[in-house]
């Protein structure tokens, strides 16, 4: 037994810590101001990082240090020099920049080369089309491009004997799948999301917590597009998806601690206590628990951020920073908030459950 | 209930799981049929981006009057029924902002076959004059009057063809045609003109009617059609003529498949590890019961991939396996509310039982309020938000509902099923106790619920 009580010490640590969550709200509020006015700069600014979902652009992949097989019993070398990464992206940043154009975004893909025989590196790079441009324009830009990368790769010297159409990839055109349109959908639906959630806790708990945590949901979101616009995570439709999660997920933890701050008001025991002493003891006494719902799915992501394709990862940064804001909000901003404006009403029933 | 209950439960629950894993990813031919079962994790239809295959992207104008809008819709269905009688089932058809229309071919490399016939339509017309220099008879039947075409061989006469069905507007125009045409006086000239393209010159093909056909269908040949393959040729040739919109090719990639076999790859380890962490954290913290937890949290995997298959418009893509593993670590959310919550009333002095059934209790709304919070939004985006959007709303949906569902009602089994098994140590399930804090020995006396109301309108009374 007292082995047992030792282990979990931590947690009544948590429960039995004299630290005020709510008096320290001027506090915890300056990190989260300072990260959205920044953000709001760099979007009236350089704006976001958009991705060829929203511009569209061209893709074309870079094939190096591989060997290709072009017959049976014959192997070739794709390029003998030893490229790295760097060394690459330099290359390929030069040839753009002759064409007026530039790097959106470069990242390591893997060789879908049918007949290679030992991985060496691969990149695609993707860059927006000159604004304005015809369908025929940017192919011929494209063609270009692609016969310079050819040279400064030294891949021509090969054409006699080999065919290295493999080696640099014909520029693929890719139209924007997503547009402003599809972007001020989202963000009606979001709103019309929010506005419901604002009258469904005004009605469960009370008009203060509903706006709590409307209040913590936009400070989530708005966190999360400013790191995003900080960090130039580039924009894709799939941020969108990530900014839903958030929506749907954040709220979560503030609940559970509306809900705690309810039940306290409700079974005497904290009678006659001040608003700030019983959101505190609200948050101790859930403490673990949310750290432990944002532990498991932090984690998840967090997997899917180190393990997964580029893609992916795009989209699993956005939503763990989203995660870690919400648990910030929910303990440290608006049990804070609560104590502040709410108001309890003298001499009526309590709120409904 | 008895621990030889409790027992036969646990079992019974575990047979179901293992059939469930069994059923969701296995492959074995159903005895004494010829049918093959694929597992049901194997047969969820994969996004492009993880399937490989081909995307196609052509920009709409309309080729006459009417509304952009409703003639791009007309074409996508009929694109449908093109790729789905090339056998392309997967295939999709999705209108993309304002005037374009992006087709996703899954697994197809080579998009020369299919789509070349889109950029030479030729519009099929009917007449019942024939052509002649400065006149222009008059039109009955045009391209948008036709609904679907099929290449066709008409047995009994031995002759290659196309089988024409018309609109519903279209029939009613081509039976008047054919009423006009059969009502002529000589059989020869019992004649509609079938014309490709401009109605001059010589005419395509010519149509016998002794009879108004009112069936809405009607069978071509002739005009060069003498085989399968120019049949096919015609075939196609009409179809993209019934199009009332120009299509204009804009973008045409080939989306590797080594690239989506890979990132489907990483998603599953990704998962993978990232449901072990999650099963080793419940373990630790809430021991006994964090097993059963991860006991919930396999059902609740095999009911999520049962319903991803089984929701015909669900595609899974890239974010998607990303959402799925992402709920992972959201569904036991619901399970640490309940277990904390235990922790606290045994904590408080409740015996083991009485804490758990509290503990379910009290821990129902706040799961329900968060979760319903969580359903409005993704119900929201399902109307509001655009097709990517809504296939993304839909997983949210599914993983919030199966998440409650797991923790209110299976977990809540499998603990009430657990605790006959383990009467006397709390501490397996990590309940602990400060000391000096004295068991409660018998059951609530008063309940809270009622009690506290109660007192506060006594106080209001004495305050007037």
């Amino acid at each position: 037994m007292n082995k047992n009580f030792k282990r979990y010490s931590m947690d009544n640590m948590l429960k039995n810590s004299r630290f005020d969550f709510c008096k320290n709200l001027k506090w915890f509020i300056i990190p989260p101001i300072v990260i959205i006015i920044v953000g709001i700069i760099l979007m009236c600014t350089i704006g976001f990082n958009l991705g060829l979902d929203f511009t569209g652009g061209s893709v074309i992949k870079v094939y190096a240090n591989a060997e290709e097989k072009i017959e049976d019993s014959e192997i070739y070398h794709i390029d003998s020099n030893n490229e790295d990464y760097n060394a690459m992206r330099v290359k390929i940043e030069e040839v753009l920049k002759e064409n007026g154009l530039s790097i959106a975004s470069f990242r390591s893909t893997t060789m879908d080369i049918e007949n290679v025989v030992t991985g060496g590196l691969a990149v695609e790079v993707q860059y927006q089309n000159l604004e304005g441009a015809t369908g025929t324009e940017i192919a011929e830009l494209n063609n270009k491009v692609r016969a310079s990368l050819q040279q400064v790769f030294g891949y021509t010297k090969y054409t006699a004997t080999v065919d290295y159409r493999y080696a640099i990839s014909a520029p693929e055109v890719v139209t924007a799948a997503a547009s402003s349109e599809l972007l001020m959908n989202a963000f009606i639906a979001m709103l019309v999301a929010i506005v419901l959630i604002l009258i469904y806790v005004a009605f469960r708990f009370e008009i203060t917590s509903g706006l709590a945590a409307v209040l913590a949901l936009f400070h989530d979101l708005l966190i999360m597009t400013s790191l995003v616009l900080i960090f130039r995570i580039p924009i894709n439709s799939s941020f969108v998806a990530g900014l839903v999660t958030i929506l749907g997920y954040s709220i979560n933890n503030t609940i559970i601690i509306f809900d705690r701050i309810r039940e306290n008001n409700k079974n005497g025991k904290y009678a006659g206590a001040s608003n700030v002493k019983v959101a505190n003891e609200s948050v101790k006494q859930t403490m673990t628990r949310s750290i432990y719902t944002t532990l498991t799915t932090l984690i998840t992501i967090a997997l899917v951020a180190i393990i997964g394709v580029s893609d992916i990862r795009e989209f699993a940064i956005p939503i763990l920073i989203g995660i870690m804001a919400g648990f910030y909000s929910s303990v440290f901003i608006t049990p804070g908030l609560w104590a502040i404006a709410y108001k309890p009403k003298k001499n009526k029933k309590v709120a409904r459950v | 209930m008895t621990k030889k209950k409790s027992i036969v439960r646990f079992v019974f629950l575990a047979i179901i799981a293992v059939i469930g894993i069994l059923l969701s990813v296995c492959e074995f031919t159903i005895p004494f049929t010829n049918h093959k079962y694929h597992g049901f994790a194997n047969s969820i239809s994969l996004g492009l981006d993880l399937s490989g295959g081909l995307s196609v992207v052509y920009d709409c104008e309309t080729s006459g009057q009417g509304d952009l809008s409703s003639a791009i819709d007309a074409t996508k269905t009929r694109l449908e029924n093109i790729l789905y009688s090339e056998g392309f089932s997967e295939a999709k058809v999705q209108k993309m902002g304002g005037s374009r229309i992006k087709i996703e071919v899954p697994d197809a490399k080579d998009t020369d076959d299919i789509f070349t016939f889109l950029e030479n339509p030729r519009t099929l017309n009917m007449t019942l004059e024939k052509a002649s220099s400065g006149v222009t008879p008059e039109v009955y039947i045009t391209g948008s009057d036709i609904k679907n075409v099929y290449v066709h061989y008409d047995t009994t006469e031995n002759k290659h063809g196309v089988l024409l069905y018309f609109t519903d507007e279209g029939r009613s125009k081509f039976a008047e045609l054919t009423r006009r045409a059969s009502s002529a006086s000589s059989d020869e000239e019992k004649i509609v003109y079938l014309y490709l393209g401009e109605v001059s010159g010589e005419p395509w093909g010519q149509l016998q009617c002794k009879e108004e056909i009112t069936g809405g269908s009607t069978f071509i040949s002739g005009g060069g059609i003498d085989s399968p393959e120019s049949a096919k040729e015609y075939a196609f040739n009409i179809m993209s003529g019934t199009f009332n919109v120009k299509l204009t090719l804009i973008e045409n990639s080939v989306i590797s498949a080594t690239l989506g076999r890979d990132a489907l790859f990483l998603g599953i380890i990704a998962g993978v590890v990232a449901l072990v962490l999650v099963m080793a954290i419940m373990w630790w913290r809430y021991g006994d019961f964090g097993l059963l937890a991860n006991f919930s949290l396999v059902f609740y995997l095999i009911l999520m991939l049962f319903f991803l298959q089984a929701i015909p418009f669900v595609q899974l893509t890239l974010p998607g396996i990303a959402g799925i593993i992402l709920s992972l670590g959201m569904a036991v959310d619901g399970n640490i509310i309940i277990f904390e919550r235990i922790k606290e009333e045994y904590a408080s002095g409740k015996k083991m039982h009485l804490a758990a059934k509290s503990g379910f209790k009290r821990a129902f709304w706040p799961i329900f309020d968060s979760n319903i919070t969580t359903i409005f939004t993704s119900i929201i985006l399902y109307i509001l938000g655009t097709s990517a959007i809504k296939g993304f709303a839909i997983t949210l949906f599914l993983g919030i509902c199966l998440s409650m569902f797991t923790s209110l009602v299976i977990t809540r089994f499998l603990v009430k099923s657990y605790l006959p098994l383990n009467t006397t140590k709390p501490q397996h399930a990590r309940l602990t106790r400060e000391e000096g804090v004295v068991e409660i020995k018998e059951e609530e006396p008063v309940k809270e619920e009622t009690a506290v109301p109660f007192e506060m309108i006594e106080g209001g009374e004495n305050n007037e």
